[in-house]
Parts: C-alpha cells; sequence; structure tokens
C-alpha cells in the first residue's frame, strides 16, 4: 500500500544519501551508512508531498558483526511511512544525533546508549537512563552476559549525588 | 548490616522474650501495635495498585485500622514492599527501611518481591526483596487479590501477638 | 537586619513519594517556591523486558506485555499480537475481533478512571478517588469473570483470544454501559466542576502546539494541544474502521483540558462499546493456528492507541520460536520530556498537578 509518489521520492533521496531501499511487508526501508544518516533524515522530513516528519521511534539493534540505529518515520498529516536503518560499527560506534530535528528524540537516543552502548555526537545530555550511571556493560548486546542470582542479590553501593 | 545476621538478631531477641514470660506491659503495647499497622507507602509496580485497592470502600483496609499509610517513612511501622525490587531501587528501598523507627515489620507481597517473579532471570531486577530488608511475611500472587494481602496483614498480626506460637510453628513442632 | 542576596536550591523529589505515581524521582532547582529547572531520574523499575523476550517464546512473552501499563489491562497485549499476526499473515476470527475491541476499551475506561482518581488524590480531593475507583471495581469484575486475575489479565492469543467470555457477562457489561452516563455527570459534578480544581488547573502549564510536535508527544496530551490525531482513525487496526466515534480534541493546552480530554474519551469509549455488544456475532474466538509459532524471517512495525499514548511494537524474526528482537516504544517514556519543557516558572505545587496531568505509569516508562 505505499502510494507512488511516495515511492519516488524514497527512491530520490536514496541515490543521494548512497542508500538501498527495500520493502517489508509495506512498509519502505531505506538503508544508509552512518555518515548519512541526518541528511537522509533531515531530506524525508522535506519531502515534497508526502513529508515523513514525525519520528515515532528511534532503537538500537545487535546484529553481530555492526550495529543498527532504527528510525521508524510517519507523519501526523499523512498515511506515509518510512523506515530508515542506519549502519554503524561495532567496535566505535559513534552516529550524529537527532536532537537538533526532534527535540524528543533525546530520551530515545540516551536509552539507544544506555542499551547499546552507541554513542551520538551533538546530544546535550548523554548520560544512562535505564541504569545507574556506574553500571558497566551494555545489556542489550548479544555479547552480554547475565549476572547470577547470588551476584545480582548484592546491594550495589550508590553514589552520593547520582 | 547483613540481612541473615540480622534476622538472626531479631529471632534471638524473640526467644528471649519466650524465656522472660511476656508480661502484661507488653501484651497491651503488642494490642496496641497490631491494631494499627501504618504502612508507609512503598508501592513499586503493578501490586501498588491492589494495594491501593485494598483501600477502597469494597475491601476497606481501614475496618482493622491499616489504612493511614504514611509518606515518611519515620511516622510507619509496616513496609509493604509491592512490586519488584529492581537493583537500581535497592539501596533506596534500604536506606527507607532504615529510617523507620523500631518496632518494624516487612510484608513482602507479589511473586517478584518474594523471590524475583517472572523477571527473576533479568539483569536488573534483585531476585527477592529478602535479600536487602529481613522480611516477615510473604504474599504470593501476581497480583495477590485485596483478600491475599489482608489475609497476610491478619497473620503479621497473628505473629506479632504471639511470638513464641510463630517460632513453634517455624520450627516444625 | 537586611537580607544580602537569596540562592536557588535543589531539592529531590525521590523515587517514594505519594505523589509520584509509583518510582519515578525529579531533582527540581527552586527560587523560593518557583522552579526554575526539572530534571526526571527514571529507571528504578527498569526490568529489562526487551532481554527477556529474547529468551522467551512468542506465547509465553504475552503476559510480560500486560505488566507493561498495569492500569489499561489487557490493552498492552492488543499490539504485541497483532504485531505477530501482520508478521505470520494470520487472520483472526470475527467474534475474537469484536471480543478485541470490548476488552481493549474497556482497558481504556479503567485507565482513565485512574488517571482521573489519581489526579484528584494529588491535590486531596478523597471524593473523587473514592467514585472512581469504585467504579473501576465493576471493569475489575468484568475482568475477573473472564479470565480469573482482575488486572493483568493474560486473556488474548495470537490468533485470537483464549476462550469465549461466560453467559454472566453480556448483562454486566450492558448494566455497566447503561450507567456511564450518569458516571459522567457525577465526575463533572464533583472534580471538573469543582472550582478549587478549575483555578488550580486552568491555564497552568501550557503545552503549545508545536512545541507538542517536536517533542513526539502522542496520546491525549496531543490532542489537548489542538492536534486532532488517533491512530484507530489514522491507520486503524483491527477492526476500529467499522466504529462511528469523533476524536475529541481541546485547544487549551493547560492542565484542565488534559484532564478533561480523558473524560471526552471515555464518552467516545461508550459509544464504541454499544456498537459493539449491539454487533458482536457468534463464532469460534480462535483462529487456527499452528501449536507451535515459528513465524517467518522479517520485521514489522505496528502502532496501536494506548490510553497513555502511542504505543509502538517492532519485531524482528529470524525464522525460530523465539523472536530476535522485540522493542517497546512506550507512550509515557517519550511524554516524560513534557515535563521539563513545560513546568518552569510556575510553583511547585503547579508541578504536582502538571505532572499528574502527564499521566505516567512508571511499569510503561521503565518497561
Amino acid at each position: 500500500m505505499v502510494s507512488d509518489v511516495l515511492r519516488a521520492r524514497v527512491g530520490e533521496l536514496a541515490a543521494r544519501v548512497y542508500g538501498e531501499v527495500e520493502e517489508c511487508l509495506g512498509v519502505l526501508e531505506l538503508t544508509v551508512n552512518y555518515p548519512d544518516a541526518i541528511a537522509a533524515l533531515t531530506g524525508a522530513k522535506n519531502f515534497a508531498e508526502v513529508p515523513c516528519d514525525f519520528l515515532h521511534d528511534l532503537c538500537g539493534m545487535d546484529l553481530g558483526d555492526h550495529l543498527e540505529v532504527v528510525y521508524q518515520l510517519s507523519s501526523l498529516r499523512g498515511p506515509q511511512r518510512l523506515r530508515i536503518v542506519a549502519r554503524v560499527e561495532r567496535d566505535n560506534p559513534m552516529i550524529d544525533s537527532a536532537t537538533h530535528i526532534w527535540k524528543g528524540a533525546d530520551f530515545l537516543e540516551r536509552e539507544a546508549f544506555d542499551m547499546f552502548g552507541i554513542k551520538f555526537s551533538g546530544h546535550p545530555n548523554l548520560k544512562r537512563i535505564y541504569m545507574w550511571d556506574d553500571f558497566e556493560g551494555y545489556p542489550m548486546r548479544k555479547d552480554y552476559v547475565i549476572e547470577s542470582h547470588e551476584q545480582r542479590a548484592v546491594m550495589r553501593v550508590r553514589k552520593e549525588g547520582e | 548490616m547483613d540481612v541473615k545476621k540480622e534476622k538472626e538478631l531479631r529471632d534471638a531477641e524473640a526467644m528471649e522474650q519466650k524465656n522472660i514470660l511476656i508480661t502484661s506491659v507488653d501484651k497491651f503495647l503488642n494490642w496496641g501495635r497490631v491494631h494499627s499497622f501504618w504502612p508507609v507507602s512503598f508501592g513499586l509496580a503493578c501490586c501498588a495498585i491492589e494495594m491501593a485497592s485494598t483501600g477502597d470502600p469494597r475491601y476497606d483496609i481501614s475496618r482493622f485500622g491499616y489504612e493511614y499509610f504514611q509518606a515518611s517513612p519515620r511516622n510507619a511501622d509496616l513496609m509493604i514492599v509491592a512490586g519488584t525490587l529492581t537493583r537500581k531501587m535497592a539501596p533506596i528501598a534500604r536506606r527507607i527501611y532504615d529510617q523507620m523507627a523500631e518496632p518494624k515489620w516487612v510484608i513482602a507481597m507479589g511473586n517478584c518481591a518474594c523471590a524475583g517473579g517472572p523477571f527473576a532471570d533479568s539483569y536488573a531486577v534483585v531476585p527477592g526483596a529478602d535479600s536487602i530488608v529481613p522480611v516477615d511475611v510473604y504474599v504470593p500472587g501476581c497480583p495477590p487479590r485485596p483478600e491475599s494481602l489482608l489475609f497476610g496483614m491478619l497473620q503479621l498480626k497473628q505473629k506479632v501477638q504471639n511470638p513464641a506460637k510463630a517460632r513453634l510453628i517455624k520450627h516444625g513442632k | 537586619m537586611t537580607i544580602e542576596k537569596t540562592q536557588e536550591y535543589s531539592i529531590n523529589i525521590g523515587p517514594q513519594h505519594t505523589s509520584t505515581h509509583g518510582v519515578f524521582r525529579m531533582v527540581v532547582n527552586l527560587d523560593g517556591e518557583v522552579v526554575t529547572k526539572v530534571e526526571p531520574k527514571i529507571g528504578y523499575l527498569h526490568r529489562g523486558l526487551e532481554k527477556v523476550a529474547e529468551s522467551r517464546t512468542y506465547t509465553q512473552f504475552i503476559p510480560y506485555t500486560d505488566r507493561l501499563d498495569y492500569l489499561a489491562g489487557p490493552h498492552n497485549s492488543l499490539g504485541y499480537v497483532q504485531a505477530v499476526e501482520k508478521l505470520m499473515g494470520i487472520e483472526v476470527p470475527e467474534r475474537a475481533e469484536y471480543l478485541r475491541v470490548i476488552f481493549a476499551e474497556l482497558g481504556r475506561v479503567a485507565s482513565h478512571l485512574f488517571m482521573i482518581a489519581s489526579g484528584s488524590l494529588d491535590i486531596c480531593g478523597w471524593t473523587p478517588w473514592s467514585y472512581c475507583t469504585r467504579d473501576r471495581e465493576r471493569i475489575l469484575d468484568l475482568f475477573e469473570m473472564t479470565a480469573g486475575n482482575r488486572m493483568t489479565m493474560n486473556y488474548f492469543r495470537i490468533g485470537g483470544v483464549s476462550h469465549d467470555v461466560p453467559d454472566e457477562f453480556m448483562p454486566a457489561l450492558r448494566s455497566f454501559i447503561e450507567d456511564m452516563p450518569e458516571m459522567s455527570e457525577e465526575y463533572y459534578g464533583i472534580f471538573f466542576g469543582n472550582e478549587i480544581v478549575q483555578s488550580r488547573m486552568k491555564s497552568v502549564g501550557i503545552l503549545p502546539q508545536e512545541l507538542a510536535e517536536n517533542l513526539l508527544i502522542t496520546g491525549a496530551s496531543l490532542r489537548a494541544s489542538g492536534v486532532q490525531y488517533d491512530v484507530r482513525k489514522a491507520e486503524p487496526y483491527g477492526i476500529y474502521d467499522r466504529f462511528d466515534f469523533n476524536v475529541p480534541v481541546l485547544y487549551g493546552c493547560d492542565t484542565y483540558d488534559r484532564h478533561f480530554i480523558r473524560l471526552l474519551e471515555l464518552q467516545e469509549s461508550r459509544k464504541i462499546l454499544q456498537q459493539a455488544l449491539r454487533d458482536i456475532p457468534e463464532g469460534p474466538v480462535m483462529a487456527k493456528v499452528a501449536k507451535v509459532i515459528k513465524p517467518p524471517v522479517g520485521k514489522v512495525y505496528h502502532r496501536v492507541e494506548n490510553p497513555k499514548g502511542e504505543m509502538g511494537w517492532y519485531i524482528v524474526s529470524n525464522g525460530t520460536t523465539k523472536p530476535d528482537r522485540v522493542r517497546i516504544r512506550p507512550g509515557a517514556f517519550v511524554n516524560v520530556q513534557m515535563l521539563p519543557a513545560i513546568a518552569i516558572g510556575w510553583k511547585i505545587q503547579d508541578l504536582i498537578t502538571i505532572f499528574a496531568s502527564m499521566d505516567l505509569v512508571l511499569g510503561e516508562v521503565d518497561k
């Protein structure tokens, strides 16, 4: 159910940002590398007749040899939907932050940092959000080892002023 | 202080009281205590909603004298750990418990507070509140019905009124 | 003695607090009584649901979804099972679809009743609390009649619902729906029409429309700021396109409007429940699904209109019985960002009412 206008616009955008387009259960998916992620988001926000101007979700994914940041775009003024997948390196995951486009991406990026370790450059306050500040490790990565019952039953030491 | 050691010391105190007969002053104080457990409002997750429903007009916790949920732990004598205790929250739970004045009791409400519940193998959950605070009564359920919580509080009432009886039941005699 | 100077101080409205609706913590900078900065600190109920999902099968994860927004009961499972059904291409029988709509709307009514009740409890109004929770008990009776549990029902399955409702369900539901207009009148009289509530909540905590869209706010708070958007109308899921209901929208953008729009949504939910009760057919309640759920390799993103906001489910399947990734986008988590933006300049007692109007539930915020 993808409209032809949207398909055409996404095709033009893909050519500009060197991305690949796929279709998955009725939703177009644009895969780019991490340096072009912000250009893809700004381009999608400014589509001519079908602007995808509402960032619905931002999450991380662990695919074994690399990480990914998945953006789900929709719009408050039309039925258009788009998914943008940005490939990020595993060893030093860095990507530009989307907070200057949407202020609401703040907490979502902090969660991706906390769970996967992806650093967002330009974020106003990149700290852990779900786990405590001294926690070590990135829990949602596939190679994270969960501690045993006995280790988790020991109370953690709380830093003053946390 | 290590929680196991704390429980042992408390049991020793109760044992001592059994040796020296409970005087009538103690009996009178106990009567006052069990008819007015004032819980500190420590609702964490879904069980907190069932704890709040116990205060509703239908299940009416105030007919027992227990409806006065205190905001500050310094005025309370019962802590109902209602919900999942996460590792981030554990030092705060301990601090709230330490701020309560003696005598004080703890009820672990819900599967998550008893033994971790459905989240026992999660990286962020303490499997059971009894490794952080010494628990007196366990109320299982997910979430336990308000009647179960009332039954748990009445069991605590029995335990506080007759520490000797609780000792015998615990050791299976 | 003259005062040399004053200074700002910061206090901690800690995770254990009667008015924080759960374990929410904020560090507030105050100049006298006026708030100058609010920093929310969350994560005290983080249970790691997304990691737990990777070691459970698709059907074993359904009880966990109930613990997300524990006030709305069965509504959370709706998004999850519909996402998996989209991935597998299963078609759900008619009676199951109608039953799902009935339970989802009952969950919405229960959640909104609790929000009004706790919103009034924060300003020390005990009467609306008693009235709203008494009416919410009737909905919990309906849930208990069907599935045995009052709040976390675990009733929906992939392909339908688990079993049919008992005989006494429909008459009880009919009598509840007939009592709803009288209930709304009562709530208007004791809460919304009360002049103390109006003077404390009107024009407090304005959230302008552009700021709401930039902060990615969704749900009733967005509709109270003038944007008429509801996922049930914009992208209908299930059989919501067959029902005739309006999407209320208010333009005041203040705390009072964010509370009042929940009362209007209650009345719209009543219309949906009436129509569902009138049109529900007989038939099976579960589609013919394999015993072992193994979706094909693929990705799906499904949105539903939760009572607290829009909930998004992103499920990635790798062809085995356990999912590769289940991502939950909670509406309340993104709505927390509203608080630092609109609480500046108000007094500390207004901070509590602004916080109550955001309608958070920490199970959804912290997953």
